[in-house]
């Protein structure tokens, strides 16, 4: 894949298995990948650099993916970067609090590829 | 005594005050009107008539004030006033009859009064006993009168032989008397009737009342105009407050503690009148929240005429906690069963897709395969998620009015590549007017219309054909998927909905099933007050219908 710009991706996920397949599978696909496995460690990160566009596991050691949600989206400074969350909750409530908090999309894991997630990133980027 | 038969003796005597008021006045104008007439001669002074009168207002004013005293008595004074009025009652009648001619007297008639009044106070002993008094009262006066040691008060103006004819006096006296203890003898029976008929409603009272009390939730009956007829302590408790301060009183919410405004509010509305309802109500109370669920259940008379309404309050507390543990509980669970398959599943579908490098054809097909059982795995807890969240009941409905169409369409186009694998056609024959809007939960229905055409597809061979209808009968709302597949055996179709239920015939075809999807699907329509059925014939096809009511039931 050729871009004109390598785009920036922060997965923040604490499985260490899930976290290598997806950072090796957007390599591929030519983005640039910033890993982070916990939710203070993710904001150091974005403080460092803002990413283009953040996927976001929710149950995660340090600070629930919730609340780095509510802040980035607070905070007037990271709250135009897209926020994807990626979990295997699929409880009605959680769903609706992540989107209804701003994110632009909630992906369950065992409900997708790694090739689909690519494809929802890159139509999300497509649109900012 | 007790304080509630003490309480009815007192309200017994004090209407017994109140009914002498009436023959007081009545007396007086029996003297006042045989005064005027010429032939009957009371030879009585007005100064004894006056005095006469004040005596009776002076005695009956003193029981008056000393009935105001009221639970302040205790029960012997009370027991020695409801005789000895009786008695006063009676002395003042012989006095009577005395002065207005003793054997030619019509004042014996008076004597029923007394008698009257026993019978509502005393039983049978006592009212013979004082049928008995009053009959020796009465033969004393007629005794000492024939004897002259009282002077003779004659009644009328003319001799009327009565008085000194010694047959006459004595068969007047005897039948005069007989009279009495007959009316005594008739009064037993009448307050034995009375006092059975008290016993029965007390027992029948006590019975409610117990009930009442025994029941674990709280109770409140209000009537038609706000007033609170029953509480049980239970209910005092819940709303904390105090059932001698609001019973009989119109409930206001005033009588309720800050906290309990909201729940307070809804004790005093007076709900339908024709069906019950209920509502659950969070409380936050000194930092503990309590769930109360309040249902409200109209009451009607023997008549059928409305009485008002009763709240049972049910302490939901506890089963709330255990709702959310257990929601809690189903929805990590899943979570930990997910991670690691779909760190299967992604590393599966890498090497599939060759972003691991390049391979053979075996191992893509064997490969394809392990992808396949895990996304069985997957669609597996899926169920399982899904069967739990039905059977701790909390398979909750996030309902909203809509067209059932356009789910329809969204769930048709989501099984679209499945289909087209097995060139199987799915038409939809879309209604020729706009159906009215059903009340249904988005969500659930379409997770009904998937795996109703998912089973279509999976269970009809290759390039046959599935079609969906939708019509409106009653006031329903039916959707029927029809597909020329294998069907189902006829002996097997009424075990369809239940619980890990898989058909002989298709058990072979698709080994992979969970049988969990039409038991979802029944639940999810029974939950929407609506329903769910199949015809089939085997080798033939399959007609699976469900129906949603166009109005919340």
């Amino acid at each position: 894949m050729t871009q004109q710009k390598k785009f920036a991706v922060l997965i923040i996920e604490d499985d260490t298995f899930l976290h290598e397949l997806s950072k090796k599978k957007f390599i591929q696909q030519g983005y640039e990948v910033i890993s982070a496995f916990n939710g203070e460690e993710g904001k150091r990160k974005i403080q460092q650099k803002f990413p283009d566009i953040i996927l976001l596991d929710l149950l995660l050691p340090e600070m629930d993916g919730l609340d780095l949600l509510k802040e980035l989206k607070e905070n007037r400074a990271t709250q135009h970067i897209p926020v994807v969350i990626v979990s295997n909750y699929s409880d009605r409530e959680r769903v609706q609090k992540g989107l209804a908090l701003g994110a632009s999309d909630y992906i369950i894991k065992a409900h997708f590829t790694p090739d689909e997630i690519v494809q929802k990133v890159n139509t999300l980027l497509k649109k900012s | 005594m007790s304080i509630r038969r003490k309480e009815k003796l007192i309200h017994t005597l004090r209407w017994i005050v109140k009914g002498r008021w009436a023959i007081i006045v009545g007396i007086l104008a029996v003297g006042l009107a045989q005064r005027s007439i010429n032939v009957v001669s009371i030879h009585l002074p007005s100064s004894v008539m006056i005095t006469l009168a004040l005596t009776a207002i002076t005695y009956n004013l003193t029981y008056y004030f000393l009935l105001r005293r009221g639970m302040r008595l205790n029960a012997w004074t009370l027991r020695i006033l409801a005789i000895a009025q009786v008695f006063v009652d009676q002395l003042l009648f012989t006095y009577i009859i005395y002065i207005s001619g003793s054997s030619e007297s019509l004042s014996f008639i008076f004597y029923f009064f007394p008698i009257l009044i026993a019978t509502v106070l005393f039983r049978n002993i006592g009212i013979l006993l004082f049928a008995f008094v009053n009959s020796l009262l009465y033969i004393f006066l007629i005794v000492i009168e024939m004897n002259t040691i009282l002077p003779f008060v004659a009644r009328y103006d003319f001799v009327s032989g009565i008085h000194g004819n010694i047959p006459v006096m004595i068969s007047n006296t005897l039948t005069i008397v007989a009279v009495i203890m007959l009316a005594a003898f008739f009064s037993t029976y009448i307050s034995n009737m009375i006092r059975d008929r008290e016993r029965e409603i007390l027992t029948e009272q006590d019975k409610v009342n117990s009930i009442l009390n025994s029941l674990p939730d709280g109770v409140i009956m209000i009537d038609v105009t706000g007033k609170v007829i029953a509480l049980n302590p239970q209910g005092a408790e819940m709303l904390q407050v105090k059932a001698s301060a609001i019973i009989d009183n119109i409930l206001v919410k005033e009588n309720f503690i800050p906290e309990l405004q909201e729940l307070g509010a809804h004790i005093i509305q007076q709900g339908s009148h024709t069906h019950i309802e209920s509502k659950e109500i969070e409380v936050e109370e000194r930092g503990m929240r309590h769930v109360y669920k309040i249902t409200t259940i109209p009451v009607f008379n023997a008549l059928g005429k409305i009485m008002g309404s009763m709240k049972v309050i049910t302490d939901y507390t506890r089963e709330r906690e255990l709702d959310r543990m257990k929601s809690d509980f189903i929805s990590i669970a899943a979570h930990q069963l997910r991670t690691p398959l779909s760190g299967v599943k992604w590393l599966l579908k890498m090497i599939i897709d060759g972003d691991m490098g390049p391979l053979n054809e075996e191992q893509r097909k064997f490969l394809t395969r392990g992808y396949q059982n895990q996304e069985r795995m997957i669609s597996l807890i899926n169920d399982l998620l899904d069967v739990s969240r039905i059977e701790e009941g909390r398979f909750k409905l996030n309902t909203e009015l809509q067209q059932i169409e356009k789910s329809i369409i969204e769930s048709i186009r989501a099984i679209e590549t499945l289909a087209q694998k097995k060139n199987i056609q799915v038409r939809f024959i879309k209604p020729e007017k706009l159906l009215p809007p059903v009340l249904f939960d988005k969500e659930k229905i379409e997770l009904v219309l998937q795996n109703l055409l998912d089973n279509a597809i999976k269970y009809t061979k290759k390039n046959g054909h599935v079609l969906v209808n939708i019509l409106q009968e009653g006031n329903m709302v039916t959707v029927s998927i029809q597909d020329n597949g294998v069907g189902i055996p006829q002996d097997q179709q009424k075990k369809l909905f239940s619980k890990f239920f898989r058909a002989r015939n298709v058990m072979q075809m698709h080994t992979d099933g969970s049988g969990l999807g039409l038991f979802i699907v029944k639940n999810v329509l029974t939950t929407h007050g609506g329903d769910v059925g199949i015809e089939s014939e085997e080798g033939k096809g399959t007609k699976v219908w469900f129906s949603l009511p166009i109005h919340r039931v």
